[in-house]
C-alpha cells in the first residue's frame, strides 16, 4: 500500500504538478505577512498577499496617543505567545490561499543568525561542531535547540578556515509556531531562515544568476543585508538601527506626533523626500532632513558591508541592490540609493495576478513570495 | 536554498497524519464501492423477490384450478371405484340372458342351427380411455349409444365392454338370419352383426358356416 501511495505520489508530481505555490507566512515582531505565488513558466506571479496585524501589540508609552494604532510585539511575548492572539485572523484567513501547505519563517532576529570560522572538515562533523557552538554559546542543551548551517563559500587565506552561516532556533518556539499554524488550517511545511528566504526572493526577481546582489530586507525592527550569487546567501548581517521602528520614533519624538502619523508621513505617495534630499542636500522641510541623516547612516553601514563583502568574497562583489520589505514604502528610496552607493538599486518586483486589487507595495511580500516559492524547490 | 528549522518529531508525525489521512480516504473509497456495490446487489434482490410475489400472484389462481382438478380427479376416481363396486353387485349378468335367448332361438328352428363356439369378452376402461374426451358422434349413433349404454350421473358411460363372438353352422340359410334378428331383438347384445357365412359340403350335405360378433356397453 506504501508503495502504492508513492507511485501515486510520482504520478502527481510527475502530472499532476501544481502551479500554486504553498502559503508563505513571515512573522515579525510588527505583522505577519502572508503571500502565494505562481509559477507560469519561468514567470513567477504573485497570486495573493494579506497582512495581519498583532491584535494586542505593544506602544512604545513615549509616543502613545488616544488613537495610536501603531506598535508591536517584544520578541520574548512573541516566542512564549506563539501565534495564539491572531489565530481567529489565521483561521478566517485560510480560504484566501489554496491548498493547506505553508512555509514560514520568524523575522525580526527571532531566529539567531551567526557566521562561524571552523577548521576544514566534512558537512556532518562542521554540523555537529556548529551545534555545540551554539549550545554551547547559549547555555543550552544541545536536544533542546535546532541548528542548521551552510558553507559561505568565504576564504580565509591565513587561517585556512571554513566560514560558515549558522541559524538557530528554540525547539520550544518552533513547535509552538508550527503547531499555531496547523491548528489555524495550515500544515506548516518548512521554517525556513530568512538570508535563505531573501536569496530565492532575489533570484525570483534577478533573472541573471550570476549577478551579485546586495538585497536589504527594510524591515519594522532591523535592516537585514544579504549577499546573493547564484540563489545562495554568501553572507548576511541584521541591523537593528536601520529597522524602520527606529526611523519613525526619531520622526515622532522631533515633530511630536504619534508613530502612525509618523508612518504615514514617511509612506505618503506625494511625497519624494529621501531623493529631494539625497540630491541637492538642502532639505527643504525638517522631514526630508531628518530623512537625510537617516540615509546617510543607512548608506555608511551599506559601504562598510560592501567593503567587507568585496574582501572576503572577491568573486561576489555586488553589482546591484535590490530592495524589499515594508520599507521599500518610502518613496524614491531606491533612487536615493543608488546614487548615494554608485550601484543600480531597484525595488524587488514580480508579476501580479489580476485578482489583487489596490495600490499593493508587493515588495512588502518578497519574503513570503520567496517562502511560497519553497513549494517547487521543495519539489 | 532552504533551510528546515522544523523539529524532526514534527515533521513525523505531519507524515504520519498524512499517511493516516491518504489510508482513511483509500479506506474511505473502498467502503464507500462496497456499499453502492452492495446497495446495489441488495436492489437487484429485492426487485426479483418483487417480480416473483407479481408473478407467484398472477399465477395463484391457475395453482388454485389445478388443486381443484386434482381434487375433483380423486374424487372422480372415488366415485368410479364405488360404481364399479355397485356394479359388481347392482348389474345383471348379460351372458346368462344371452345363453338364453340363444336357446330359444336356436331350439325354435328345430335344430337346423347348433353352435360350436361362444365366447363372451369383458373388457374394463383404462383410467386414460376415461379421462379421453369422446368424438362427437352423429345423432342417430348417439341415440343408439344412449339407449345400449347405462350413462353416469356426470355423462360419462361406465365404460365396461361386453363382446361376444359365436361360430355355428346351419343347413339353412334362413335359420341365420332369425337368429340375428331374434338376437338383435334384444338390448343384450346391441350391436350384433354376422360376420362371414361360407357354405360347405358335409357327408354330401350341404351346410353353411357362420360367425357373429356382437358389442354391449355398460
Amino acid at each position: 500500500m506504501s508503495s502504492l501511495l508513492s507511485y501515486f505520489d510520482q504520478i502527481r508530481h510527475q502530472w499532476l504538478a501544481p502551479s500554486f505555490g504553498w502559503t508563505g507566512i513571515e512573522i515579525g515582531c510588527h505583522e505577519i505577512k502572508m503571500a502565494q505565488v505562481r509559477k507560469l513558466g519561468s514567470r513567477w506571479q504573485l497570486e495573493a498577499v494579506w497582512t495581519v496585524d498583532h491584535p494586542t501589540p505593544y506602544v512604545n508609552p513615549n509616543h502613545a496617543s488616544s488613537e495610536e494604532l501603531f506598535g508591536w510585539i517584544p520578541i520574548d511575548k512573541l516566542k512564549s505567545g506563539g501565534l495564539s492572539p491572531t489565530f481567529e485572523n489565521l483561521v478566517s484567513l485560510k480560504s484566501l490561499f489554496r491548498g493547506r501547505n505553508c512555509a514560514a519563517t520568524l523575522t525580526d532576529g527571532i531566529i539567531e543568525y551567526r557566521e562561524l570560522d571552523l577548521p576544514p572538515c566534512g558537512v556532518s562533523e562542521s554540523h555537529a561542531m556548529v551545534c555545540s557552538e551554539i549550545a554551547l554559546e547559549k547555555e543550552c542543551e544541545l536536544e533542546e535547540l535546532l541548528t542548521e548551517c551552510w558553507d559561505l563559500l568565504q576564504t580565509r587565506p591565513r587561517s585556512q578556515a571554513s566560514c560558515f552561516a549558522t541559524v538557530s532556533l528554540e525547539k520550544s518556539t518552533a513547535l509552538r509556531f508550527a503547531r499555531d499554524l496547523m491548528n489555524a488550517g495550515f500544515e506548516c511545511r518548512a521554517l525556513d531562515a530568512v538570508p535563505c528566504a531573501m536569496a530565492r526572493a532575489t533570484s525570483m526577481a534577478v533573472e541573471d544568476g550570476e549577478q551579485s546582489v546586495l538585497t536589504i530586507d527594510l524591515g519594522y525592527q532591523q535592516a537585514t543585508l544579504t549577499l546573493v550569487k547564484q540563489g545562495q546567501p554568501l553572507l548576511s548581517r541584521g541591523i537593528r538601527s536601520l529597522g524602520l521602528v527606529s526611523w519613525l520614533e526619531s520622526i515622532a519624538t522631533s515633530f511630536g506626533v504619534s508613530m502612525s502619523d509618523a508612518q504615514t508621513l514617511l509612506f505618503q505617495s506625494t511625497g519624494n523626500h529621501v531623493e529631494k534630499s539625497c540630491e541637492n542636500f538642502e532639505f527643504s522641510n525638517p522631514l526630508q532632513q531628518k530623512l537625510g541623516s537617516y540615509l546617510q547612516s543607512f548608506t555608511v553601514e551599506l559601504d562598510r558591508t560592501i567593503h567587507f563583502a568585496s574582501q572576503v568574497c572577491r568573486s561576489a562583489s555586488p553589482t546591484q541592490i535590490l530592495l524589499m520589505g515594508p520599507g521599500t514604502r518610502i518613496p524614491g528610496i531606491d533612487q536615493a540609493l543608488a546614487r548615494r552607493i554608485g550601484l543600480p538599486a531597484n525595488i524587488w518586483s514580480i508579476d501580479v495576478s489580476e485578482n489583487l486589487f489596490g495600490n499593493q507595495c508587493i515588495a512588502a511580500y518578497a519574503i513570503s513570495a520567496a517562502l511560497s516559492s519553497l513549494a517547487f524547490e521543495a519539489q | 536554498m532552504h533551510v528546515n528549522l522544523l523539529p524532526s518529531s514534527f515533521v513525523w508525525r505531519r507524515l504520519a497524519r498524512k499517511r493516516i489521512r491518504q489510508w482513511t480516504l483509500g479506506f474511505g473509497c473502498l467502503f464507500f464501492l462496497f456499499v453502492v456495490a452492495n446497495q446495489h446487489l441488495v436492489l437487484g434482490l429485492w426487485k426479483g423477490r418483487c417480480e416473483y410475489h407479481a408473478l407467484h400472484s398472477s399465477i395463484e389462481p391457475i395453482c388454485e384450478l389445478q388443486n381443484r382438478q386434482a381434487d375433483l380427479a380423486n374424487q372422480s376416481g372415488a366415485l368410479l371405484q364405488k360404481i364399479k363396486q355397485l356394479k359388481v353387485v347392482v348389474s345383471p349378468d348379460r351372458t346368462t340372458s344371452f345363453l338364453g335367448l340363444l336357446s330359444q332361438g336356436v331350439g325354435a328352428d328345430e335344430g337346423k342351427i347348433q353352435i360350436r363356439e361362444f365366447q363372451v369378452t369383458v373388457t374394463e376402461p383404462t383410467k386414460q380411455d376415461l379421462n379421453r374426451p369422446k368424438a362427437p358422434q352423429s345423432t342417430n349413433t348417439e341415440k343408439s349409444t344412449k339407449s345400449s349404454t347405462a350413462v353416469v350421473p356426470d355423462g360419462r358411460t361406465t365404460g365396461i365392454q361386453y363382446q361376444m363372438s359365436m361360430r355355428g353352422i346351419s343347413t339353412e340359410g334362413e335359420s341365420i338370419s332369425k337368429l340375428v334378428d331374434e338376437l338383435q331383438k334384444s338390448s343384450v347384445f346391441p350391436e350384433i352383426e354376422l360376420r362371414s357365412t361360407q357354405e360347405r359340403f358335409v357327408s354330401e350335405r350341404m351346410i353353411q358356416e357362420f360367425q357373429l360378433e356382437g358389442v354391449g356397453h355398460e
